[in-house]
Protein backbone atom coordinates (compact mmCIF):
# COMPACT_ATOMS: atom_id res chain seq x y z
CA UNK A 1 0.00 0.00 0.00
CA UNK A 2 2.70 2.49 1.02
CA UNK A 3 4.95 1.21 -1.76
CA UNK A 4 2.15 1.86 -4.19
CA UNK A 5 1.55 5.45 -3.12
CA UNK A 6 5.31 6.10 -3.15
CA UNK A 7 5.37 4.89 -6.74
CA UNK A 8 2.45 7.13 -7.64
CA UNK A 9 4.28 10.08 -6.09
CA UNK A 10 7.41 9.25 -8.05
CA UNK A 11 5.42 9.11 -11.29
CA UNK A 12 3.64 12.39 -10.53
CA UNK A 13 7.00 14.02 -9.78
CA UNK A 14 8.33 12.82 -13.14
CA UNK A 15 5.21 13.99 -15.01
CA UNK A 16 5.33 17.33 -13.17
CA UNK A 17 8.87 17.92 -14.38
CA UNK A 18 7.83 16.94 -17.90
CA UNK A 19 4.88 19.34 -17.83
CA UNK A 20 6.96 22.23 -16.48
CA UNK A 21 9.62 21.75 -19.14
CA UNK A 22 7.02 22.08 -21.91
CA UNK A 23 5.86 25.54 -20.86
CA UNK A 24 6.18 26.75 -24.46
CA UNK A 25 3.52 24.39 -25.81
CA UNK A 26 -0.26 24.97 -25.85
CA UNK A 27 -1.91 23.56 -22.69
CA UNK A 28 -4.06 21.00 -24.54
CA UNK A 29 -1.07 19.60 -26.40
CA UNK A 30 0.97 19.48 -23.19
CA UNK A 31 -1.72 17.55 -21.33
CA UNK A 32 -2.09 15.06 -24.14
CA UNK A 33 1.65 14.36 -24.06
CA UNK A 34 1.57 13.96 -20.27
CA UNK A 35 -1.40 11.57 -20.60
CA UNK A 36 0.46 9.46 -23.15
CA UNK A 37 3.63 9.23 -21.01
CA UNK A 38 1.46 8.48 -17.94
CA UNK A 39 -0.19 5.65 -19.83
CA UNK A 40 3.25 4.31 -20.80
CA UNK A 41 4.63 4.46 -17.24
CA UNK A 42 1.52 2.89 -15.71
CA UNK A 43 1.39 -0.03 -18.07
CA UNK A 44 5.13 -0.66 -18.12
CA UNK A 45 5.31 -0.70 -14.31
CA UNK A 46 2.74 -3.47 -13.90
CA UNK A 47 3.83 -6.82 -12.51
CA UNK A 48 0.98 -9.34 -12.31
CA UNK A 49 -1.59 -6.59 -12.68
CA UNK A 50 -0.22 -4.34 -9.92
CA UNK A 51 2.23 -1.42 -10.02
CA UNK A 52 5.64 -2.61 -8.88
CA UNK A 53 7.89 0.05 -7.30
CA UNK A 54 11.12 -1.47 -8.63
CA UNK A 55 9.66 -1.82 -12.14
CA UNK A 56 8.44 1.78 -11.98
CA UNK A 57 11.97 3.04 -11.23
CA UNK A 58 13.33 1.03 -14.15
CA UNK A 59 10.59 2.38 -16.41
CA UNK A 60 11.41 6.00 -15.55
CA UNK A 61 15.12 5.31 -15.96
CA UNK A 62 14.54 3.82 -19.42
CA UNK A 63 12.40 6.79 -20.48
CA UNK A 64 15.25 9.21 -19.85
CA UNK A 65 15.18 12.67 -18.28
CA UNK A 66 11.78 14.38 -18.64
CA UNK A 67 13.54 17.62 -19.64
CA UNK A 68 15.11 15.76 -22.55
CA UNK A 69 11.75 14.45 -23.79
CA UNK A 70 10.21 17.91 -23.36
CA UNK A 71 13.04 19.51 -25.30
CA UNK A 72 12.41 17.19 -28.26
CA UNK A 73 8.70 18.03 -28.29
CA UNK A 74 9.51 21.76 -28.10
CA UNK A 75 12.05 21.54 -30.91
CA UNK A 76 9.46 19.75 -33.07
CA UNK A 77 6.84 22.39 -32.38
CA UNK A 78 9.16 25.32 -32.99
CA UNK A 79 10.55 23.95 -36.25
CA UNK A 80 7.05 23.17 -37.49
CA UNK A 81 5.99 26.70 -36.66
CA UNK A 82 9.12 28.31 -38.14
CA UNK A 83 8.69 26.63 -41.53
CA UNK A 84 5.10 27.91 -41.71
CA UNK A 85 5.69 31.38 -40.31
CA UNK A 86 6.94 34.78 -41.48
CA UNK A 87 7.33 36.37 -38.08
CA UNK A 88 10.88 37.52 -37.19
CA UNK A 89 10.06 36.74 -33.55
CA UNK A 90 9.29 33.07 -34.27
CA UNK A 91 12.35 32.91 -36.55
CA UNK A 92 14.64 34.31 -33.87
CA UNK A 93 13.30 31.86 -31.27
CA UNK A 94 13.70 28.91 -33.62
CA UNK A 95 17.20 30.07 -34.56
CA UNK A 96 18.15 30.59 -30.92
CA UNK A 97 17.01 27.07 -30.13
CA UNK A 98 19.04 25.81 -33.07
CA UNK A 99 22.10 27.71 -31.86
CA UNK A 100 22.22 25.55 -28.76
CA UNK A 101 22.14 22.38 -30.80
CA UNK A 102 25.23 22.58 -32.98
CA UNK A 103 27.59 24.54 -35.20
CA UNK A 104 25.20 24.76 -38.15
CA UNK A 105 22.40 25.92 -35.89
CA UNK A 106 24.72 28.56 -34.50
CA UNK A 107 25.44 29.75 -38.04
CA UNK A 108 21.72 30.15 -38.72
CA UNK A 109 21.36 32.04 -35.45
CA UNK A 110 24.15 34.44 -36.47
CA UNK A 111 22.47 35.05 -39.84
CA UNK A 112 19.21 35.81 -38.03
CA UNK A 113 20.82 38.22 -35.58
CA UNK A 114 22.89 39.97 -38.26
CA UNK A 115 19.99 40.27 -40.71
CA UNK A 116 17.47 41.59 -38.21
CA UNK A 117 20.03 43.97 -36.67
CA UNK A 118 20.71 45.36 -40.13
CA UNK A 119 16.97 45.84 -40.68
CA UNK A 120 16.62 47.57 -37.31
CA UNK A 121 19.51 49.93 -38.20
CA UNK A 122 17.83 50.92 -41.47
CA UNK A 123 14.56 51.65 -39.66
CA UNK A 124 16.43 53.62 -37.03
CA UNK A 125 18.08 55.73 -39.74
CA UNK A 126 14.70 56.41 -41.35
CA UNK A 127 13.17 57.38 -38.02
CA UNK A 128 16.04 59.65 -36.92
CA UNK A 129 16.61 61.48 -40.21
CA UNK A 130 14.00 64.21 -39.49
CA UNK A 131 15.68 64.95 -36.13
CA UNK A 132 19.30 64.91 -37.31
CA UNK A 133 19.04 65.92 -40.99
CA UNK A 134 22.73 66.92 -41.14
CA UNK A 135 24.12 63.81 -39.49
CA UNK A 136 22.10 60.86 -40.79
CA UNK A 137 22.68 59.92 -44.38
CA UNK A 138 24.18 57.66 -46.98
CA UNK A 139 27.77 58.80 -46.85
CA UNK A 140 30.48 58.48 -49.45
CA UNK A 141 34.04 59.66 -48.78
CA UNK A 142 37.64 58.61 -49.33
CA UNK A 143 38.13 57.73 -45.67
CA UNK A 144 34.62 56.71 -44.59
CA UNK A 145 33.98 54.54 -47.63
CA UNK A 146 30.33 53.93 -48.29
CA UNK A 147 27.93 53.63 -45.38
CA UNK A 148 24.53 54.55 -44.09
CA UNK A 149 24.21 55.92 -40.60
CA UNK A 150 25.32 58.69 -38.27
CA UNK A 151 28.23 61.01 -39.01
CA UNK A 152 29.36 63.80 -36.69
CA UNK A 153 30.30 67.20 -38.16
CA UNK A 154 33.97 66.87 -37.18
CA UNK A 155 34.35 63.38 -38.74
CA UNK A 156 36.22 62.80 -41.98
CA UNK A 157 34.65 64.65 -44.92
CA UNK A 158 32.01 62.76 -46.85
CA UNK A 159 29.21 63.54 -49.28
CA UNK A 160 25.61 62.63 -48.58
CA UNK A 161 23.79 61.01 -51.50
CA UNK A 162 20.12 60.67 -50.64
CA UNK A 163 18.93 63.81 -48.89
CA UNK A 164 15.15 63.75 -48.34
CA UNK A 165 14.93 60.40 -50.03
CA UNK A 166 16.79 58.72 -47.18
CA UNK A 167 13.81 57.74 -44.97
CA UNK A 168 12.04 56.09 -47.90
CA UNK A 169 15.14 54.29 -49.16
CA UNK A 170 16.09 53.19 -45.62
CA UNK A 171 12.56 51.86 -45.02
CA UNK A 172 12.65 49.86 -48.23
CA UNK A 173 16.13 48.49 -47.42
CA UNK A 174 14.95 47.62 -43.89
CA UNK A 175 11.96 45.72 -45.25
CA UNK A 176 14.16 43.92 -47.76
CA UNK A 177 16.57 42.96 -44.96
CA UNK A 178 13.72 41.51 -42.86
CA UNK A 179 12.20 39.61 -45.76
CA UNK A 180 15.58 38.36 -46.97
CA UNK A 181 16.64 37.17 -43.53
CA UNK A 182 13.31 35.46 -42.83
CA UNK A 183 13.39 33.75 -46.20
CA UNK A 184 17.00 32.61 -45.71
CA UNK A 185 16.24 31.10 -42.30
CA UNK A 186 13.13 29.32 -43.58
CA UNK A 187 15.09 27.80 -46.44
CA UNK A 188 18.00 26.82 -44.18
CA UNK A 189 15.71 25.25 -41.59
CA UNK A 190 13.68 23.40 -44.19
CA UNK A 191 16.57 22.00 -46.21
CA UNK A 192 18.81 19.68 -44.33
CA UNK A 193 19.21 21.44 -41.08
CA UNK A 194 15.68 20.47 -40.05
CA UNK A 195 16.75 16.88 -39.65
CA UNK A 196 20.14 17.88 -38.33
CA UNK A 197 18.79 20.14 -35.62
CA UNK A 198 16.51 17.42 -34.42
CA UNK A 199 19.31 14.94 -34.60
CA UNK A 200 21.39 17.06 -32.29
CA UNK A 201 18.52 17.70 -29.91
CA UNK A 202 19.30 14.38 -28.25
CA UNK B 1 31.54 18.02 -33.06
CA UNK B 2 33.05 15.12 -31.16
CA UNK B 3 33.51 11.96 -33.17
CA UNK B 4 33.28 9.19 -30.61
CA UNK B 5 32.29 5.83 -32.01
CA UNK B 6 29.39 5.60 -29.52
CA UNK B 7 28.11 8.87 -30.91
CA UNK B 8 28.19 7.48 -34.45
CA UNK B 9 26.28 4.39 -33.34
CA UNK B 10 23.71 6.55 -31.58
CA UNK B 11 23.26 8.57 -34.77
CA UNK B 12 22.76 5.49 -36.91
CA UNK B 13 20.18 4.18 -34.44
CA UNK B 14 18.44 7.51 -34.40
CA UNK B 15 18.40 7.79 -38.15
CA UNK B 16 16.80 4.38 -38.49
CA UNK B 17 14.18 4.94 -35.83
CA UNK B 18 11.75 6.68 -38.16
CA UNK B 19 11.85 3.80 -40.64
CA UNK B 20 11.57 1.27 -37.81
CA UNK B 21 8.41 2.95 -36.52
CA UNK B 22 6.81 3.07 -39.96
CA UNK B 23 7.71 -0.62 -40.36
CA UNK B 24 6.24 -1.50 -36.96
CA UNK B 25 2.94 0.10 -37.96
CA UNK B 26 2.88 -1.58 -41.38
CA UNK B 27 0.54 -4.39 -40.33
CA UNK B 28 -1.91 -2.35 -38.32
CA UNK B 29 -2.57 0.03 -35.46
CA UNK B 30 -0.47 -0.06 -32.30
CA UNK B 31 -0.06 2.10 -29.21
CA UNK B 32 3.29 3.55 -28.09
CA UNK B 33 4.34 0.74 -25.75
CA UNK B 34 3.50 -1.93 -28.34
CA UNK B 35 5.67 -0.13 -30.87
CA UNK B 36 8.49 0.04 -28.32
CA UNK B 37 8.21 -3.67 -27.57
CA UNK B 38 8.31 -4.51 -31.26
CA UNK B 39 11.43 -2.39 -31.70
CA UNK B 40 13.07 -3.97 -28.65
CA UNK B 41 12.62 -7.51 -29.88
CA UNK B 42 15.95 -8.61 -31.25
CA UNK B 43 17.22 -5.12 -32.08
CA UNK B 44 19.00 -2.59 -29.90
CA UNK B 45 17.46 0.28 -31.78
CA UNK B 46 16.27 2.23 -28.75
CA UNK B 47 18.65 4.33 -26.68
CA UNK B 48 16.18 6.25 -24.51
CA UNK B 49 12.58 5.04 -24.68
CA UNK B 50 11.38 8.62 -24.23
CA UNK B 51 12.61 9.53 -27.73
CA UNK B 52 9.92 7.40 -29.40
CA UNK B 53 7.03 9.60 -28.26
CA UNK B 54 8.30 12.95 -29.61
CA UNK B 55 9.16 11.15 -32.84
CA UNK B 56 5.59 9.78 -33.10
CA UNK B 57 4.35 13.32 -32.56
CA UNK B 58 6.53 14.62 -35.39
CA UNK B 59 5.46 11.85 -37.78
CA UNK B 60 1.89 12.81 -37.02
CA UNK B 61 2.62 16.50 -37.65
CA UNK B 62 4.09 15.48 -41.01
CA UNK B 63 0.92 13.59 -41.89
CA UNK B 64 2.59 10.16 -42.01
CA UNK B 65 0.57 8.66 -39.15
CA UNK B 66 -2.77 9.29 -37.43
CA UNK B 67 -3.73 8.68 -33.79
CA UNK B 68 -6.72 8.04 -31.56
CA UNK B 69 -7.28 7.51 -27.83
CA UNK B 70 -8.90 4.20 -26.86
CA UNK B 71 -9.99 3.07 -23.41
CA UNK B 72 -8.38 -0.23 -22.36
CA UNK B 73 -9.89 -2.99 -20.23
CA UNK B 74 -7.28 -2.10 -17.57
CA UNK B 75 -8.94 1.28 -17.18
CA UNK B 76 -6.21 3.56 -18.53
CA UNK B 77 -6.49 5.02 -22.03
CA UNK B 78 -3.99 4.23 -24.76
CA UNK B 79 -3.06 6.34 -27.76
CA UNK B 80 -3.13 4.20 -30.91
CA UNK B 81 -1.28 5.08 -34.10
CA UNK B 82 -1.69 3.92 -37.68
CA UNK B 83 -0.15 4.77 -41.05
CA UNK B 84 -1.79 7.23 -43.42
CA UNK B 85 -1.53 6.80 -47.17
CA UNK B 86 1.40 9.23 -47.18
CA UNK B 87 2.99 7.21 -44.37
CA UNK B 88 2.76 3.97 -46.36
CA UNK B 89 4.34 5.66 -49.38
CA UNK B 90 7.11 7.16 -47.27
CA UNK B 91 7.74 3.83 -45.51
CA UNK B 92 7.96 1.95 -48.80
CA UNK B 93 10.31 4.57 -50.26
CA UNK B 94 12.55 4.51 -47.15
CA UNK B 95 12.63 0.72 -47.12
CA UNK B 96 13.63 0.67 -50.80
CA UNK B 97 16.41 3.16 -50.19
CA UNK B 98 17.59 1.28 -47.12
CA UNK B 99 17.75 -2.09 -48.88
CA UNK B 100 19.93 -0.71 -51.68
CA UNK B 101 22.06 1.29 -49.29
CA UNK B 102 22.66 -1.63 -46.93
CA UNK B 103 23.52 -3.96 -49.80
CA UNK B 104 26.16 -1.67 -51.34
CA UNK B 105 27.66 -0.71 -47.98
CA UNK B 106 27.68 -4.37 -47.00
CA UNK B 107 29.82 -5.19 -50.02
CA UNK B 108 32.13 -2.28 -49.31
CA UNK B 109 32.80 -3.14 -45.69
CA UNK B 110 33.36 -6.83 -46.26
CA UNK B 111 37.18 -6.54 -46.02
CA UNK B 112 36.82 -4.74 -42.68
CA UNK B 113 35.02 -7.70 -41.18
CA UNK B 114 38.07 -9.97 -41.58
CA UNK B 115 37.14 -13.61 -41.56
CA UNK B 116 33.44 -12.96 -41.02
CA UNK B 117 31.16 -12.53 -44.00
CA UNK B 118 28.89 -9.54 -44.20
CA UNK B 119 25.20 -10.29 -44.39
Amino acid sequence: MTANSDSTQLMEYYLGRLRESMAGLPAAEREEIVAEIRSHITERSLVDGAVDPQRMRETLEALGRPEEIASQYQTNALLTRATGSHSPWVMLRAARRGAMLGAKGFGIFMIAVTGYTMAATFFLCAALKPFFPENIGLWVGSTVGFHMGYRAAHDAPAAELLGHWLPLVAMVLGLLAIMGTTHAIRVLIRHGSRAKLRWRAE
Amino acid sequence: MSEHPEKWEAQVRKGCLELAILAALWKGRLYGLEILRLLEDGSNLIVAEGTVYPLLSRLKAEGLIESEWVESEGGHPRKYYWLTKAGRQRGAAMAGFWAGFAASLGTLIQPLLGGKRAL
